[in-house]
């Protein structure tokens, strides 16, 4: 449900003037210090490396250019959100157009008609309010229980998009 | 699959997630299949996190709080819904959903973290659960979770 523990590659390179005790933490380090906090479309969020696999594998000199290259395999925990699961969301924003809500940096966009008809917006109180349960109401950090409908990814992270229509979702907590 | 020759110039840098990913029926592709990844449940997860803030916080120096906001957003959303708080919990939430083999670990997951009330719940909001396990296990397992929520 959007968290996972995989086994991730990435060539780390280090320059010769590391080459000394220490290189196994400057291996390890540059290697969090790249992928951590990035995102990908085939992976998600790189939340954080678990592990590095032992043994470190061998560095292959790059003839003329003096960099080692070290193919390191490692255990990182991630976050890939995927088409039809339900999850939690914090709302940051509420419009007539719908709600902005947030998973850790993730964020999913509940349009106006992907909310049920019996809640109204409420301009004044920027939020979504039940006409027959009127403290039932949907604002800026309230959790809400949503299905993502879809994801697209661009340049640098995802959006989704999703809903809160169906049997069982909506506000929580 | 790619549909990259196709579309105009400015929308060429969107990769479009691949279609056929559907969590309700379990298609979650090569990479997140059960023998390639490990879903963990949000109180798992935190217990991660909130280990590797400390390692990082023992260390003196710049290196210290600086960590991704990815890092940082994740850790706030885990806390605030991590159910069974704790690392005593959240072992007897593992082993439990664990007897229940014939679960995919993903659907065990769902369960942990969306702590639906009863069968008919989870069999809703998790549609892949319908016909692998009769209510009344369900019901069952759904009452013993709850019993190691806080």
């Amino acid at each position: 449900m959007g968290f996972f523990q995989v086994e991730l590659t990435k060539n780390v390179r280090v320059h010769p003037r590391h080459f000394h005790s220490k290189l196994k933490e400057t291996l390890i380090q540059t290697l969090m210090d790249e992928v951590e906090g990035t995102v990908s479309g085939r992976f998600g969020f790189v939340v954080a490396v678990l592990e590095v696999v032992q043994p470190l594998p061998k560095g292959i000199l790059r003839e003329g250019w003096g960099f080692a290259v070290y193919p390191l395999k490692y255990k990182a925990l991630v976050f890939r959100p995927f088409k039809g699961e339900v999850l939690d969301a914090i709302v940051t924003n509420v419009t007539r157009h719908g709600i902005f809500a947030q998973v850790g940096p993730l964020t999913i966009f509940v349009s106006r008609h992907q909310i049920p008809s019996d809640m109204t917006h409420d301009e004044e109180t920027a939020s979504y309010v039940s006409v027959v349960e009127k403290a039932e109401r949907i604002q800026r950090d309230s959790a809400i229980r949503l299905r993502v409908n879809g994801i697209k990814i661009d340049a640098s992270s995802f959006t989704a998009v999703g809903t809160i229509l169906d049997d069982y979702l909506g506000l929580v907590e | 699959m790619s549909n990259r020759s196709r579309l105009p110039s400015g929308l060429r840098s969107v990769q479009l997630v691949p279609e056929q990913e559907d969590a309700t029926t379990l298609q979650l592709g090569e990479d997140f299949s059960s023998e390639k990844a490990q879903p963990l449940t949000i109180s798992e997860v935190f217990i991660l996190l909130s280990r590797k803030r400390d390692m990082m916080r023992e260390l003196e120096g710049p290196r210290a709080d600086e960590f991704s906001s990815v890092f940082k957003k994740f850790l706030e959303y885990v806390e605030r819904f991590d159910r069974y708080k704790g690392l005593e919990a959240a072992t007897n939430v593992r082993n439990l959903l664990q007897r229940y083999d014939n679960l995919d670990p993903f659907e065990m997951a769902c369960l942990a973290n969306l702590c639906p009330a009863d069968a008919e719940e989870a069999k809703t909001i998790i549609p892949s659960l319908k016909h692998k396990i009769d209510d009344s296990s369900l019901n069952q397992l759904l009452q013993d979770l709850s019993s190691f929520t806080h």
